[in-house]
């Protein structure tokens, strides 16, 4: 178990919180954590079964009276697809492979291109900048809460994701540049 | 917008939205989580087993979040039954049945359940996902090294019932044969104790549930009751508990779907204006059948929504 994982001590135990709780709780966050899995791992399948063990940890601990927390959760999934990556040897050398199979709409060509430079962009950058980009616009995490999944201050995450911002950019426009 | 980190990465995003496989997630979380790791539907080797309970938790909650303008019309769903009344306490009366059941003969090796549900299943946002009106029959054999088959067929539709879009009685919906550790026994990290004693800790830690909830517990043991071999031990341990917690009433005697006698008991509606019904049989103290009963205003002017009646061979 991570600390992540661990109840914190100053957390009271409120005895067993209304079932309705945990299943709005469920429901506000499952497409966020689903976003988030599926960005770390190549199988859709793998994110969603990653994603429900996530739920199972965060059922038990609202059986035990524990309320939710978005960020804890979002921990407690990192830890279990680091996990799963560990077992299934699915860390890539290359970064390219990280990057996860995602459907084309076929709306407009041109966004469509873009979509790619985008997701093409996304596979260049270090792994942490890809993270914070991943909590923040996919996953509507404030800056706050992401800072404690990734396990820095408030701080140090704003200027991580400034830099990741701007590395964004300028690999999206090279990309871009290169289609031209 | 090249210059636009926040932008890009929207128009990257996985088209990723909560669905009715979400849904159908969040009812084998709450189900099975006490269990093993979870697995999903379509490849996991518990998951068959879960899904067996969860298709039932499922038919619940998909009563529960139910619009409210969008319960079944009465002239669609099954008659309520229609209990004689009797005299007796409700608590004394199920601990006859309990010590009725302990003596029973031990053993089945056919288990045959015939349910019917409504639901409709709306997403947070209120857009409707699925409607579904369904009889089916279920027959579970016990295989003597623990394995099972289950075989479900389409269930002859009640009195009075549409048949227009249901399947032809008999119809094979599902034939499958699951190995021990498939089952839903094999997944259940306890079975339910033969000590009344024991069964509120066992329905806290196997079910998840508060064990003084009596909808919850009659909702929940009904997954248990229609996919596993009960042993009349356990059933009288069952029966002893329910008789010890609050919110059960005796209603009387009623004839069941399967046109047996029983006597019914039944809980106070919960939040959702919905109450559970118990049926056991008088002659044996077995439990043949739960009822699941949207009751917005008085409990007679109810509808029902799930049913499930079973015999066990």
């Amino acid at each position: 178990m991570t600390s992540l994982e661990r109840d914190s001590p100053v957390q009271a135990k409120l005895g067993p919180l209304p079932r309705g709780v945990f299943d709005d709780f469920y429901r506000d966050n499952y497409v966020a954590l689903l976003m988030f899995a599926t960005s770390r791992v190549a199988s859709s399948h793998d994110a969603e079964e990653l994603v429900a063990e996530a739920f199972i940890v965060a059922w038990k601990r609202h059986s035990e009276g524990s309320p939710p927390d978005r960020a804890w959760l979002f921990g407690v999934l990192k830890n279990k697809i680091r996990d799963h990556r560990r077992r299934a040897h699915t860390m890539r050398s290359s970064p390219v492979a990280e990057v996860p199979d995602m459907p084309i709409p076929s709306d407009d060509a041109a966004a469509a291109a873009l979509r790619v430079d985008v997701q093409r962009a996304l596979a260049v950058l270090t792994d942490s900048h890809r993270e914070a980009l991943i909590l923040t616009y996919w996953c509507d995490l404030s800056t706050h809460d992401a800072a404690k999944v990734v396990g820095i201050s408030h701080g140090a995450y704003r200027v991580r994701l400034t830099r990741a911002k701007q590395q964004l950019c300028r690999a999206t426009q090279e990309f871009y540049d290169e289609r031209k | 917008m090249l210059d636009n980190a926040e932008e890009l990465m929207r128009l990257a995003a996985p088209r990723i939205s909560y669905d009715m496989h979400a849904e159908a997630q969040l009812a084998r979380i709450t189900a099975s989580a006490t269990h093993s790791p979870h697995r999903s539907p379509a490849t996991g080797p518990r998951s068959r087993a879960v899904a067996a309970l969860a298709a039932f938790v499922l038919a619940v909650i998909t009563i529960s979040i139910t619009t409210v303008n969008s319960q079944p019309a009465s002239a669609t769903t099954p008659s309520l039954l229609q209990p004689q009344p009797v005299s007796g306490n409700t608590g004394t009366a199920l601990k006859q049945y309990a010590s009725l059941r302990r003596v029973a003969e031990d053993s089945y090796e056919r288990l045959v359940v015939h349910t019917w549900s409504t639901g409709t299943l709306v997403d947070p946002k209120g857009a409707t996902i699925s409607q579904s009106v369904e009889p089916s029959v279920r027959t579970i054999i016990f295989e003597p090294n623990g394995s099972e088959r289950h075989t479900t067929v389409a269930g002859q539709p009640f009195p009075g019932q549409d048949h227009a879009g249901l399947r032809e009685p008999g119809t094979v919906l599902l034939d499958e044969h699951l190995s021990p550790e498939e089952t839903l026994a094999g997944v259940l990290r306890e079975p339910i104790p033969t000590d009344a004693s024991n069964v509120a800790t066992w329905l806290e830690r196997t079910l998840s549930i508060d064990p003084k909830d009596a909808n919850a517990v009659i909702r929940q043991t009904t997954g248990v009751l229609i996919s596993t071999n009960v042993v009349p031990a356990q059933e009288g341990a069952l029966l002893d508990y329910l008789a010890d917690i609050p919110g059960l009433q005796l209603l009387g005697t009623v004839q069941d779907r399967n046109g047996r006698e029983g006597v019914a008991f039944a809980t106070e509606p919960d939040s959702d204006s919905n109450y559970q019904v118990l049926i056991v049989s008088p002659d044996s103290g077995e439990i043949v059948g739960t009822e699941t009963v949207h009751a917005p205003a008085t409990r007679s002017d109810g509808t029902v929504t799930y049913y499930a009646s079973w015999i066990r061979r």
